[in-house]
């Protein structure tokens, strides 16, 4: 890490880092604005009170996304979203894509509060669109270890999203027996 | 048209300005309080008297600590010395009791005069025991320590203690010299009237030149004392001068002693010869002379000793 900190440095890794900062952080709120505008803003607060005493770091979008995780993670285990129907959200199902704002934050509800190393599989896959051999890549597992976790994390995931369903849906969701062992045949 | 995850130009501009605002306000120094000191001398004049000020509280802290622990010393110290001079006071009146009694009996003829002087004997020893220990109490109240019997210690607020405690003490020769004298006379008394032998008189004489020697060497320590106090004398000649006054003590004490129990081994060898002692009495007598024999060469050791010890010092070895 660099421990010179001056103005223009930092507003060159602002410009550099902004859009997809945004973005990361606007797919997991499936969109809302301003919620994404106040999340990113408070990701780049914790970064300058940070950045002055321990210097920029090499990889700064990195360091801003993990942030911008934790601060996700911070405000998702704060709100409780909408009780939802379960049918809307078909996590097992391959072509689900929390793309609206209700569903994506209650997904992000479910995976604030899972074990790091799933929700980061299920947020790439869900939110990131990524494919599960882009995952392995990024991760150094092979497809077989990532379509495993996949499944667990969705099993954990489901759970979770139970405690929010709405009762009078519930009659309405999906037999796990039909997906638990889909294939996850994304590709990009 | 923008994409959905896309952000506005509108809010990154509008953060771009404010990381610029919070970047310049936390390049800019912090302003100085209007309380602090505001030139270089008057900060360095601060934190000397800042230094000087934690450093006199901390003295401060540590002598009240000290001061603490000293009077909860001399709490204890007191208590622990009230108690053994009310104990004191107690055998005092006990011993007054006793000569009372001996007084009546005497005044009716049903003691000799020598059980008054016994009795008035145990009232000095306890009255000397009781006002040493009111001097020691009063000498902890002063110091908060344990009062110091040494003739080298200092005076206290003034106040010899030592030799006022050695002038207490010597009160119990005294009276013991005039008891024993009183001894010599009535062991004469009895001899001249065939109720008692030469070696009654001789034992009597010889208790009484011990009393004399430990009077004596009672007046030899308050002597050195005072050439302490007055200053020829240094703190280590001053102990060793009582170490020699109390060896010489010790072989003055023996040598009449040792010369009665030489003359006792004569009698009674002789005695043996007509009948009049046994082989086991000879044999006794023997004992205690070779004991008082080996009692008198100590003495006589510890004596050249500390003497040795006096002319190293006096020579600067």
């Amino acid at each position: 890490m660099s421990r010179t900190l001056a103005e223009e440095d930092i507003l060159k890794v602002y410009r550099e880092t902004i859009r997809p900062l945004y973005a990361y952080v606007s797919r997991r709120v499936g969109g809302d604005k301003s919620l994404a505008e106040d999340l990113v803003q408070d990701t780049w607060m914790r970064a300058l009170n940070s950045w002055p005493g321990r210097g920029l770091p090499d990889e700064p979008l990195a360091w801003l996304v993990r942030v911008a995780r934790n601060t996700l993670v911070s405000h998702f285990r704060r709100h409780q979203p909408e009780l939802i129907d379960p049918a809307s959200i078909a996590i097992e199902d391959e072509r689900f894509s929390p793309t609206a704002p209700d569903t994506a934050a209650v997904i992000s509800w479910g995976l604030a509060r899972l074990r790091r190393a799933h929700a980061d599989v299920l947020g790439d896959f869900y939110f990131d669109g990524k494919s599960v051999g882009e995952i392995a890549a990024a991760r150094s597992l092979s497809e077989r270890a990532v379509e495993g976790r996949l499944r667990r994390a969705r099993a954990k995931l489901k759970t979770q999203l139970e405690r929010i369903a709405r009762p009078r849906d519930t009659a309405r969701a999906l037999p796990q027996t039909e997906t638990e062992h889909a294939p996850h045949t994304r590709t990009k | 048209m923008r994409h959905t995850h896309e952000p506005s130009d509108d809010f990154v501009a509008k953060l771009e300005r404010e990381i610029t605002r919070e970047v310049r306000r936390r390049h800019q120094p912090m302003p100085w309080p209007q309380w602090l000191p505001q030139t270089r001398l008057a900060a360095t004049l601060a934190l000397i008297a800042l230094m000087v000020a934690s450093m006199g509280i901390g003295a401060a802290a540590m002598a009240a600590g000290y001061a603490a622990q000293g009077n909860e010393r001399r709490n204890q110290l007191t208590t622990s010395y009230e108690q053994r001079a009310d104990l004191a006071r107690q055998r005092l009146a006990i011993a007054n009791d006793e000569l009372k009694a001996a007084e009546r009996q005497v005044s009716v003829g049903m003691a000799t005069a020598m059980s008054v002087l016994e009795g008035r004997m145990k009232v000095a020893e306890a009255d000397a025991q009781l006002k040493s220990l009111q001097l020691q109490l009063e000498e902890i109240r002063i110091t908060g320590l344990e009062p110091r019997n040494e003739a080298s210690a200092p005076r206290v607020a003034g106040r010899d203690f030592v030799s006022e405690r050695l002038r207490i003490e010597m009160s119990v020769p005294e009276m013991a010299l005039s008891l024993e004298q009183e001894h010599v006379r009535d062991a004469q008394n009895r001899f001249a009237v065939g109720m008692a032998d030469g070696v009654d008189v001789e034992s009597a004489s010889v208790r009484m030149i011990e009393m004399q020697t430990a009077l004596l060497t009672f007046r030899k320590k308050l002597d050195i004392r005072q050439k302490f106090l007055v200053g020829p004398v240094d703190a280590v000649e001053t102990e060793l001068r009582i170490l020699e006054a109390e060896a010489e003590q010790r072989t003055k004490s023996i040598a009449p002693k040792l010369a009665l129990a030489r003359k006792e081994v004569d009698r009674l060898t002789g005695r043996v010869d007509i009948g009049a002692a046994t082989r086991v009495d000879v044999s006794l007598a023997t004992l205690k002379r070779l004991q008082l024999e080996t009692d008198l060469a100590k003495a006589d050791l510890d004596l050249s000793l500390v003497r040795q010890r006096i002319a190293q010092h006096r020579s600067g070895r």
